[in-house]
């Protein structure tokens, strides 16, 4: 995907769900995120595509501040991103996030993983939180596996849980941060068919193997492309050859 | 072996004296280790420090210094009219309390960091973090060296009973003062600590199989 175009459907401010403002960011001498500036509307699905250890798990983590930034601004929701602490907490439940190697409670049983930031965090009756997280994981395929601990399932399944975990907060911005890279290649398929299944109801796709951020309603699609040393985003609609260089390294 | 038959109140009393002082400065040292560590793994860097000045200082001082600055600095600086009891029970806890932090701390560091990043995603705050999803996977390696140090802390009761605490050790110099055989009390005195010991090396290794079916 070497043909770059741009984006330029002029939506209202208010539909901004997230946006990076000149974002920089280093680790030690190497300069991952350069200038990045990034804007993602309601309803709208980003992929961020690039090699390996290009910048694109840490693009995703400084979006719910699990990464700092040295310079720019992120804001979500119209709201930037507050210093760590309850505030910040607040946000990050508003943030779902799927990680590259699940990060499954390991001693909470399936069930629990997805209960537990309902009444812990949103302070969901006990019964009702119960209730949403067997709905969700049958919805992603796992409901029998409800009673089971996390090492006791497969990658796949595993991921799927993972989902349904984020899912289960309400999130308005989801984040993929490529949620099938440490999987087979029949693993992958169950968690992509859960995903297109998400994006058909309603909620965010993703790509394989890629970073994706997707609010929760899935609209239009916009790529941001991320080869070598730029970012560039590809439109749904019209393309442009001008690339709107994102440079996250160089 | 009359030693113990007649002076069974004393042994009882200083037995007794033991087992209280050493749950209760466990008990303190646990609370406050459990919280230092706490602190040395919180993103707030004057509680981090704190933390590690805490554990510098206590785990660096020999006990009997802290003991004989519970019995005369204490009193005299911080507040006085503490009784014996308490006084040892500060010296022990304190000390103690360091050692807890340090093997929390070694377990925390077991835990892999994805899981406390999964918990902040989902929005939890530290101490949520902290309390419902690393310390639980901490608790099982941290399990072992507790159990050592609360062995090491029931051992370290004794030098109370060199600042005249009523504990187990006491009895040895009460009776040799009264002139009684000492090789008699000692071995006594010594199956008295062994009881002690054995009972809590025995309860955490349930504690350790009962944990590791849990998952
Ligand atoms: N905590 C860290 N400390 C220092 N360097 C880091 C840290 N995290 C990431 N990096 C470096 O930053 C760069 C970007 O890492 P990142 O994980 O974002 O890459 P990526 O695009 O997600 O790669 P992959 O496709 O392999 O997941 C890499 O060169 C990595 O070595
Ligand atoms: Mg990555």
């Amino acid at each position: 995907m070497t043909e770059v175009s741009v984006t330029k459907d002029a939506k209202p401010a208010a539909d901004d769900l997230v946006v990076l403002k000149g974002v920089n960011k280093h680790f030690g001498a190497l300069h991952v995120l350069q200038d990045i500036d990034l804007t993602i509307t309601r309803g709208e699905v980003v992929v961020v595509i690039g090699p390996s250890g290009s910048g694109k798990s840490t693009l995703c983590r400084t979006i719910n501040r699990l990464e700092t930034i040295d310079a720019g601004a992120i804001s979500i929701d119209g709201k930037p991103l507050p210093q760590e602490g309850k505030e910040l907490a607040r946000l990050r439940a508003d943030v779902g996030m799927v990680f590259q190697s699940f990060n499954l409670f390991a001693h909470k049983t399936v069930l629990e993983n997805v209960m537990l930031g309902q009444t812990k965090v949103r302070r969901t009756p006990k019964a009702e939180a119960e209730e949403k997280a067997r709905a969700l994981l049958d919805r992603v395929g796992v409901g029998s596996q409800a009673d089971k601990y996390p090492a006791q399932l497969s990658g796949g399944q595993q991921q799927r849980v993972a989902i349904a975990r984020a899912l289960a907060m309400g999130p308005k911005v989801m984040l993929f941060d490529e949620p099938t890279s440490a999987l087979d290649p029949e693993m992958i398929n169950e968690v992509l068919e859960v995903m297109q299944q998400l994006a058909r109801d309603g909620m965010p796709p993703s790509m394989p193997g890629r970073t994706t951020a997707s609010p929760s309603t899935s609209a239009e699609t916009k790529d941001v492309h991320h080869e070598g040393s730029q970012v560039r985003r590809r439109g749904g609609g019209d393309r442009r050859s001008r690339p709107d260089r994102h440079r996250l390294r160089r | 072996m009359n030693v113990l038959l007649d002076h069974l109140p004393e042994f009882r009393e200083g037995f007794i004296g033991t087992i209280l002082l050493t749950l209760a400065s466990g008990a303190l040292a646990m609370v406050l280790g459990i919280v230092i560590a706490g602190f040395r793994v919180s993103p707030v860097p004057p509680l981090r420090f704190f933390g590690a000045a805490w554990v510098t200082l206590f785990r660096n001082t020999p006990l009997t210094v802290l003991f004989l600055v519970a019995w005369f600095v204490v009193p005299v600086i911080f507040m006085p009219g503490l009784s014996p009891w308490t006084k040892a029970l500060l010296a022990l806890g304190f000390y103690t309390s360091a050692f807890v932090c340090e093997a929390i701390r070694s377990g925390i560091n077991t835990v892999p960091l994805g899981q406390a990043e999964a918990a902040r995603s989902i929005g939890m705050t530290f101490f949520q973090t902290l309390r419902l999803i690393v310390l639980p996977q901490a608790t099982r390696t941290v399990i072992p060296p507790l159990s050592s140090i609360f062995i090491a802390l029931t051992k370290n009761s004794a030098i109370a009973g060199a600042f005249s605490v009523t504990e187990l050790f006491g009895v040895q110099k009460l009776l040799s003062d009264k002139g009684f055989d000492i090789a008699w009390i000692f071995l006594w005195v010594a199956i008295g600590y062994l009881i002690i010991t054995f009972t809590i090396s025995g309860l955490f290794r349930l504690l350790e199989r009962r944990l590791g079916v849990a998952r």
